[in-house]
């Protein structure tokens, strides 16, 4: 069964925002590693900053990840915008514990999607 | 050519690991303990570390009881086991970007960081990509990113690009697009007792190449990001480098390790085997195979 068969609206909503905000994530620490520009980094961190706001806007399901996702694209975008194309330390850990945060929230409701999870047989017991 | 201890730590383990993830096609074949190990290589005024493992808290916790992990010890406790103090550590080899062999770089704050420019270039390109493809960057997380950034800004990050020798006899070899985009193992030329592979995970345990059912046809890991053809493929540039001797390749979730070097086997369970001294050093093993 896949996963837009058996997830929930709201879940696959929820998936999809954090999927999307770990993978700029990434896409900035190697920018940063390789020295590349990243501004398309940026543009999008503003386009899934203005999806969060609508989904947290009509969310009526995970209220609290979605607020805090939000928050995350918000610092995300503020971050990249002012670093003008050069993070410092202070604004990687600034990052670093926003994604922490936003993580943790989402564990709290969404399978961790790290893969090969069920490497052996077991629930998740944070679902 | 020169002259180098190698120990392999163990600092974890699955005790049911799926067959199927460590030998491809093994579905429905039950499970094996897999212990989760990283080598330390000593000599030539280094102390090299090849991978780290995982620090148990927060994403290194949750993906660990994922996976059923147990038994887990920091750094400090099974390097002590060899004398060596992580904060002596001057060489980090990443062989990949996963948890349980990138997740412990902050183990060690003076070591240099080696990995392939591809394992980090590859997450750039995948973030231009639609969610329904991110099962590409799925196995890792942005914590390893930001320590790797982290370890740039202080000017520890070696980012290589292709087969690069780091030590003297020591290479690591790019094998892209296998278990990873961006793997690498390391080959190491030692003058008294010859060559080594530390494999990563380009392969899990010696079935890969000796066969599932033991008949000598490598089956490949059953976990790639890449192409299983390039597994298949470096596995055998592996198995040359060695004569074709599957005990001189290293992977580091095989248990007959224990069986196959002299090994001590600790209280908590977790095993140290001692591939080779070097001339001066002591055993920290006791020369004594475990009986495990």
């Amino acid at each position: 069964m896949s996963v837009a068969a058996s997830a929930s609206t709201a879940e696959r909503e929820l998936s999809d925002l954090y999927g999307r905000y770990k993978a700029l994530v990434l896409a900035v620490a190697a920018a940063v590693m390789l020295d590349r520009p990243f501004a398309d980094v940026t543009h999008e961190a503003i386009l899934l900053l203005d999806d969060c706001r609508t989904a947290a806007a009509s969310a009526t399901d995970f209220d609290e990840q979605f607020g805090a996702c939000t928050a995350a694209a918000a610092q995300l975008s503020r971050v990249l915008d002012a670093a003008g194309g050069r993070l410092s330390e202070a604004q990687l850990e600034e990052v670093r514990t926003s994604h922490r945060r936003v993580r943790r929230d989402v564990w709290n409701v969404l399978p961790c999607e790290y893969v090969p999870c069920c490497a052996r047989a077991h629930t998740h017991a944070h679902r | 050519m020169a002259d180098y201890s190698i120990w392999v730590v163990e600092y974890a383990r699955v005790v049911e690991f799926a067959r199927g993830i460590l030998a491809y096609g093994q579905w429905n074949t039950g499970t094996i303990v897999a212990p989760y190990c990283y080598a330390v290589v000593k000599g030539e005024g280094h102390i090299a570390v090849i991978d780290t493992g995982y620090n148990h808290v927060e994403l290194g916790k949750t993906l660990a009881e994922g996976y059923g992990v147990s038994d887990w010890q920091p750094a400090d406790v099974v390097l002590k086991r060899i004398g060596v103090d992580p904060a002596d550590v001057d060489m980090v080899v990443l062989t990949h970007n996963h948890f349980d062999h990138a997740g412990g770089v902050e183990f060690f704050p003076n070591a240099d960081v080696y990995i392939q420019e591809r394992e980090v270039s590859k997450y750039l390109w995948a973030s231009t990509l639609p969610d329904r493809l991110q099962w590409l960057t799925s196995a890792t997380d942005p914590d390893l990113m930001l320590w790797l950034v982290n370890r740039l800004k202080h000017g520890k990050l070696k980012l290589l690009s292709g087969d690069t020798e780091i030590l003297p006899g020591v290479r690591a070899i790019a094998a892209h697009d296998t278990h990873t985009s961006g793997s690498q193992y390391v080959t190491i030329e030692n003058d008294r007792d010859g060559r080594w592979v530390m494999a990563g995970d380009n392969c899990y345990i010696y079935e890969n190449f000796t066969g599932a059912y033991g008949d000598g046809r490598f089956t490949p890991i059953g976990l790639v990001f890449g192409s299983v053809e390039r597994c298949v493929l470096t596995m055998e540039d592996m198995w040359q480098y060695v004569s074709e001797d599957v005990t001189r390749i290293v992977p580091f979730h095989e248990q007959k390790i224990w069986d196959t070097f002299p090994t001590r086997q600790f209280d908590d369970t977790l095993h140290v085997a001692e591939l080779s001294l070097a001339a001066g050093e002591e055993s920290r093993v006791g020369g004594a195979l475990a009986t495990s």
